[in-house]
C-alpha cells in the first residue's frame, strides 16, 4: 500500500492511544503520561527499526503508529513550563527521565532483536 | 441540530495529518536533520496554541485536541529522535540530543514571544 496512507492511518491510531493514556495519567508533578508514551514508544520503535527488512511494517508501525504515539512537542512544552515556574529540579528530572528512558528503551529493543531476531 | 466530531475523531484526523506531514518532510530532508526540523517547528506551534489558550483563551478545547494532541503531537516525534541518536554513535548522537532539546525549548520560547508580544492576540485571532 502507498506509504503515505500507511503512515497516516498509523499516526491516527498512535495519536488516539497517546490521548487515551494522557486521560488516565496524573497531571501533577512530572508528566508521567508523556514519559510513558515516549519510553514505551521508543522501545517498540526500535523492535521494528532493527528488524531485518521490515518493509511496509516500518511505515505503518514506526513512522505511523509509534511516530504519532510518541511526542516531542508536549515534552518540550511541559519542560519549558517547569523552567518558567522555576521548578528546575523537576525540569531536569523530566528531561533525564524522557531521554534516559527512551534511549534505554531503544537499547532494550536492539538487544531483543539481536538476541531473538531471525537472520541477524 | 449540531453535528460535531467526537474528541477521539478529532485526535485521529489530526494525527493522520501530522504523521503524513512528518513523513513528507522526512522525504525532503531525511534522517536526523528532518527529525530536528519537525520537532522544532512543532514546538513553536504547540507553544502558540497552548499560550494562546492560557493567556487569551482564544483556542477551544476542540482546537487543542485537533491541532495540539492530534496534528502537532503526531507531527513531532520522540521515538525516531531516540533511535536516530542511539544509532548515530556517541559524538553525533550526543550533539543530536543537545540540538533537539535546546531547539525544542527555544521553539516553545519563540511561540510564547509570538503570543505575548503586545500585538500577539491580534495575530493569532
Amino acid at each position: 500500500m502507498d506509504h503515505l496512507i500507511l503512515v497516516g492511518l498509523g499516526g491516527a491510531a498512535g495519536s488516539l492511544c497517546r490521548f487515551e493514556i494522557s486521560r488516565i495519567a496524573p497531571v501533577r508533578g512530572i508528566p508521567l503520561g508523556t514519559a510513558t508514551v515516549n519510553i514505551l514508544g521508543s522501545f517498540l520503535f526500535s523492535l521494528v527499526a532493527f528488524s531485518r527488512s521490515p518493509g511496509d511494517f516500518y511505515y505503518l508501525l514506526d513512522v505511523g503508529v509509534l511516530g504519532g504515539f510518541t511526542t516531542f512537542s508536549t515534552f518540550s512544552f511541559e519542560t519549558f513550563r517547569m523552567f518558567e515556574e522555576q521548578n528546575y529540579l523537576a525540569m531536569t528530572a523530566n528531561i533525564l527521565i524522557n531521554l534516559m528512558g527512551s534511549l534505554g528503551g531503544v537499547f532494550a529493543g536492539y538487544m531483543v532483536i539481536s538476541t531473538f531476531g531471525a537472520g541477524v | 441540530m449540531k453535528l460535531s466530531l467526537s474528541e477521539e475523531g478529532l485526535v485521529c484526523i489530526g494525527g493522520f495529518c501530522g504523521a503524513t506531514s512528518r513523513y513528507l518532510v522526512s522525504e525532503l530532508i531525511p534522517s536526523l536533520p528532518g527529525t530536528l526540523i519537525v520537532n522544532f517547528l512543532g514546538c513553536i506551534a504547540i507553544s502558540i496554541l497552548m499560550y494562546g489558550s492560557i493567556y487569551f483563551g482564544v483556542f477551544s478545547r476542540n482546537s487543542r485536541l485537533f491541532f495540539g494532541v492530534g496534528m502537532i503531537g503526531s507531527f513531532t516525534t520522540f521515538s525516531a529522535f531516540a533511535a536516530q541518536s542511539f544509532s548515530a554513535g556517541p559524538v553525533i548522537g550526543f550533539l543530536n540530543i543537545l540540538a533537539n532539546i535546546l531547539s525544542g525549548l527555544l521553539g516553545v520560547f519563540i511561540g510564547r514571544v509570538i503570543v505575548t508580544n503586545p500585538r500577539g492576540s491580534e495575530w493569532i485571532t
